[in-house]
């Protein structure tokens, strides 16, 4: 049953650090930035392609990710339940920092599952947040008088009521 | 944070999209681009577009005992799933809903169009969850008995919500040959509008208070008759067009035309016109008809049929058959699973089915409710931020 391992090309990354990483080219097709890079390139690649925005930690994790993901997608029994009981931890296993770098990551490389999934988690986290919150976790600067905000705020008022506590 | 390491807008998008209207607007406090961000027209279709639906079922129930009382309509939103499970959401509806009895005439874009009372007279076009809403100023009231019946659409051409209210008169020797009275509600002015133009002589088919009616091509489809002769009827559907405000006629098969005792009404749910016709006396039949290629009359197609046999509901092509039923079923409306939503009448209770044509399956969902039930509107709800970015006339609650 272990056809694919052997006849598989094997594509090689480097990060920011100048870490290298192997990846079969079935995995690599999930990074569609690379895969156009290969795409476009008239002969074999056989050097590392240099990935000059992407750090290990992030692709570290993204490699992790989909190797998980297309062993659960081989046709193992109730894959379902293992995928949703593992992209949880992998959802919880990452600070707020870490998982806006890792979907700036995912951006740049072009991962759609995964950049659909990271997206979903982020708005999982703010639903419920406050507006000083969802500022802090995006870095954004508040740009409204104070008078203003209250004016918005007063509009409103139901939607600022029953907000988590940060 | 350095520049490089913000969130691109257009990821910034995909997010909130996910959210629900009411952590976006905590959202538009954010910061002015994210604000400007949220209001923008496109960004409003897209939320909608990702917005979870539910089905709205409306069952108003005659309760008698201690002595029957006005019916009150109970709703609730149900997940679309084989069961129709109840989602648990409520509509935040404005306070002036509250006075009086009032049912849900249109659902659009996550728009709520809402009457109190009789003859679609009073009412109102809220967005439940930004809980904003306006009140129609009053239409016509006719001195003489008649219906009214409304349908609440969105015009794409002029970017507009539109409420038609068709009226009729039923006491008197117009009934059956004149034509209804056609007036155009534009949320855009803030008016009615009396059409002049020419309406079809027709009354429409109604069920219960109501006339049901469908949306195909984004034109209004209600079963309508008119006078043949001395006492004969001819059925056909009425069409009107929300953007071009004109009114057609769609013929319906032979066999359902020319049916004197029959009704024939519109399911909506599907994008084929699709039509309910309930016919003859002990037995009853009733059928279900489906118009594959629309305003071709040969195209017609009688997908499904049962009898009502003595208080026996059969589906003879299935050996099917529901007993203690009362009278012949009522359509709500078609799932976007193509199921057909089916209202009946076991011995004084109301029970719901769902018919899946397909595969054979006609399933008892066990939702109703005691006593005489009526149907009334059904169609998906799903929030939005519709009029988000469209503040006059309308008011907060």
């Amino acid at each position: 049953m272990s056809g694919i391992s052997d006849t598989e090309r094997m594509i090689t990354l480097k990060t920011v650090e100048g870490t290298l990483f192997d990846v079969k080219s079935s995995i690599a097709k999930d990074l569609k930035t690379v895969q156009a890079f290969i795409d476009d390139s008239d002969d074999d690649v056989t050097s590392p392609i240099p990935l000059p925005n992407v750090f290990t930690r992030e692709l570290s994790r993204i490699l992790d990710y989909l190797n998980n993901h297309h062993r659960f997608r081989s046709g193992i029994e109730k894959a379902d339940e293992e995928m949703a009981r593992y992209d949880a931890e992998f959802a919880k296993s990452m600070s707020h920092e870490e998982l806006k770098a890792l979907i700036l990551a995912a951006n740049y490389l072009n991962v759609k599952d995964l950049l659909e999934f990271l997206n979903q988690t982020v708005a999982d986290v703010i639903q419920n947040k406050s507006v000083e919150f969802v500022r802090n976790f995006f870095g954004i600067e508040n740009d409204y008088t104070p008078e203003e905000e209250e004016k918005l705020r007063n509009e409103n008022e139901w939607a600022f009521n029953g907000v988590e506590q940060d | 944070m350095t520049e490089a390491e913000h969130i691109p807008e257009e990821i910034v998008a995909n997010i909130l999209r996910r959210l629900p209207p009411k952590s976006l607007i905590r959202c538009t406090a954010v910061s002015k681009s994210w604000r400007d961000l949220i209001l923008t027209p496109s960004f409003i279709s897209l939320h909608l577009r990702h917005s979870p639906p539910l089905l709205l079922l409306q069952l108003c129930n005659e309760r008698s005992h201690p002595s029957p009382s006005p019916c009150a309509v109970r709703y609730s939103l149900r997940h679309d799933d084989p069961f129709l499970s109840d989602s648990g959401y409520t509509l935040i509806l404005p306070p002036t809903a509250l006075y009086r009895e009032f049912s849900v005439v249109g659902l659009c874009h996550g728009l709520v169009c809402i009457t109190a009372g009789h003859h679609c007279h009073s009412l109102v076009i809220c967005n439940p969850s930004l809980r904003r809403y306006v009140s129609l100023p009053r239409p016509r009231h006719y001195r003489s008995l008649y219906t009214a019946t409304v349908a609440f659409a969105f015009d794409p051409l002029h970017q507009d919500y539109k409420v038609v209210r068709l009226s009729c008169m039923v006491d008197d020797e117009r009934y059956g040959f004149s034509a209804p009275t056609v007036e155009v509600y534009s949320l855009a002015t803030g008016f009615w509008r009396t059409l002049s133009g020419s309406t079809p002589v027709c009354s429409l088919a109604c069920v219960g208070k109501d006339a049901p009616h469908g949306f195909v091509n984004k034109i209004v489809h209600w079963g309508a008759q008119r006078r043949e002769g001395d006492y004969g009827w001819y059925h056909f559907v009425l069409s009107f067009d929300v953007v071009h405000e004109v009114f057609g006629e769609v013929l319906l098969p032979e066999s359902l035309a020319y049916a004197p005792e029959d009704s024939v009404t519109v399911i909506g749910g599907r994008e084929e016109l699709s039509v309910f016709s309930v016919g003859g006396e002990f037995p009853s039949c009733c059928e279900i008809w489906v118009m594959k290629e629309y305003g071709v009359v040969e195209s017609w197609n009688k997908v499904f049929s049962f009898t009502l046999r003595g208080f026996s509901l059969e589906v003879p092509a299935w050996g099917i058959s529901v007993a203690n039923v009362t009278s012949p079923p009522v359509a709500l409306c078609i799932r976007k699973s193509g199921e057909v939503l089916l209202l009946m009448d076991e011995t004084g209770k109301g029970n719901l089915y769902s018919l899946d044509i397909e595969r054979k399956r006609f399933t008892e969902l066990g939702i109703g409710g005691e006593g005489y039930t009526w149907y009334l509107y059904s169609g998906y709800y799903a929030e939005s931020l519709v009029l988000l970015n469209n503040v006059s006339g309308l008011v907060s609650y």
